[in-house]
């Protein structure tokens, strides 16, 4: 499982977290059941605020892709399975939207618009 | 591409297992043909006090030839389910002439104690089996390094090194990657019918109740300890280092950043490159912590020693640890 997050960008950190992990599901390289570093551990490898880390596994949970237990930790929950269609779908959309030399803000406001 | 050829293969089969079982064979029929033996035979001694175990000639025989087919079988399926790879590996040969020497050895070791007790009436009396071990311990040496040498070598295939990728990292991005690893299916089930038969044994020990029983508990509880904790492992890497710790805490192998040159994804084949798995040495003292064949990450560090872990995804750890390197050597 790869977290990439940089301070540098203008989305807050914790989306870019939230967004981190559910990559790694699409990409199944997290799977049901597995747990997730600790938010303490997390927190302490990336240099951010533990309440960052807090807030963007709430952002999951209340999406259900992950459970928040005490003792046990951030664990991933089945829902990861259903987003293999999305996973399937994805290098669809931007490789058509590569063709017409959409930038990824523009696929982004169209996706925006159609929900 | 397999490592030998049809050709390569019928030779492998004539010395490493033809050989050796009609070494084994012949030494069964002259025991079967010996008419002058005590019956019952003398089998086991103790330490100083003359034979303490007696048995009959079949006994041997089936001790003799279960263990010469045992490893004619492995050094065989060894050779046979070999892969060409980059780099030349000596398992192949070791196999067969472990094979041979073996057979050789408890043939002669164990036709020769037989010998000394033909003509006596009564086993107790039977001679120190030292001496016929001894000898044809040595007789076998020399033996075993002609079927070293008479094994072919394995073929090698040329591998194009491959363009190591290098995650693009902004200056100031936060990044962590890990990974648990574990053996596959098949190797825990076979390690816990190990360990059920080694806990029947220990039962069995203990039952006898002999005082000797005591390591026979001890020394597998060792065993089962030390494989338990080289078996799940989690790889992990940050700005600082990349770690391999095992499930339990220890051991534990971390690199830091600064001691890594490169690293790059490459296919692993345990056997091959590391005569099996776990925690191991492999050519060129490659240190490698290997649990199945296939995917693995491998971390080229300053003074030039190469470590390797089998892991999945593990050409994204690869990325990063290139990225980061590259980050670190920009900013200085």
């Amino acid at each position: 499982m790869l977290i990439r997050v940089d301070p540098a960008s203008s989305i807050p950190l914790f989306e870019q977290l939230a967004a981190a992990v559910r990559s790694e599901v699409l990409r199944e390289s997290v799977k049901a059941g597995e747990r997730l570093p600790s938010a303490r551990d997390l927190a302490e490898t990336l240099e951010i605020n533990v309440h960052t880390v807090l807030r963007g596994y709430q952002v999951l949970r209340d999406e259900g892709l992950i459970e928040l237990r005490r003792g046990r930790g951030a664990v991933v929950t089945d829902r990861a399975r259903e987003y293999a269609a999305l996973a399937a779908v994805l290098p669809q959309l931007v490789a058509e939207a590569k063709r017409l030399d959409l930038s990824p803000t523009a696929l982004a406001a169209l996706i925006r618009e159609a929900y | 591409m397999p490592a030998y050829t049809s050709a390569q293969r019928v030779r492998i089969v004539i010395v490493g297992a033809v050989v050796p079982l009609l070494i084994a064979g012949v030494g069964i029929a002259v025991m079967f043909s010996w008419s002058d033996l005590p019956d019952p035979i003398a089998i086991h001694w103790g330490q100083s006090d003359g034979p303490n175990g007696f048995g009959t000639v079949t006994e041997l025989a089936f001790l003799v030839g279960l263990t010469v087919l045992f490893f004619a079988a492995i050094a065989t399926l060894g050779c046979f389910t070999m892969r060409a790879g980059s780099t030349q590996s000596y398992v192949p040969r070791l196999l067969v002439a472990v094979s041979v020497w073996l057979s050789v050895f408890l043939t002669g070791g164990i036709v020769g104690t037989v010998a000394l007790q033909r003509g006596l009436v009564d086993a107790t009396s039977a001679p120190d089996p030292t001496l016929p071990l001894l000898v044809s311990c040595l007789i076998a040496l020399p033996i075993g390094a002609a079927a070293w040498f008479l094994t072919p070598r394995a073929a090698t295939i040329a591998v194009e090194p491959t363009d190591a990728p290098v995650l693009d990292l902004g200056t100031d991005e936060r990044v962590l990657w890990q990974r648990s690893v574990g053996p596959n299916a098949a190797f825990v089930v076979v390690l816990v019918i190990a360990v059920l038969l080694l806990m029947g044994g220990v039962v069995l020990a203990l039952l006898t109740g002999e005082p000797e029983s005591v390591p026979l508990v001890v020394i597998p509880a060792i065993i089962v300890f030390a494989t338990s904790t080289t078996l799940f492992w989690k790889v992990r890497v940050d700005a600082k280092a990349v770690t391999t710790r095992s499930s339990v805490g220890w051991p534990r192998f971390r690199y830091p950043l600064s001691e890594i040159v490169a690293a790059r994804a490459v296919q692993l084949e345990p056997l091959r490159e590391f005569g099996g798995w776990g925690i191991r040495v492999g050519g060129g003292g490659r240190l490698g912590i290997v649990l199945r064949s296939g995917e693995a990450l491998e971390v080229e560090r300053g003074n030039g020693r190469v470590f390797v872990v089998t892991v999945d995804d593990a050409s994204t750890a690869a990325a990063l640890i290139n990225g980061l390197v590259r980050r670190a050597a920009v900013t200085g």
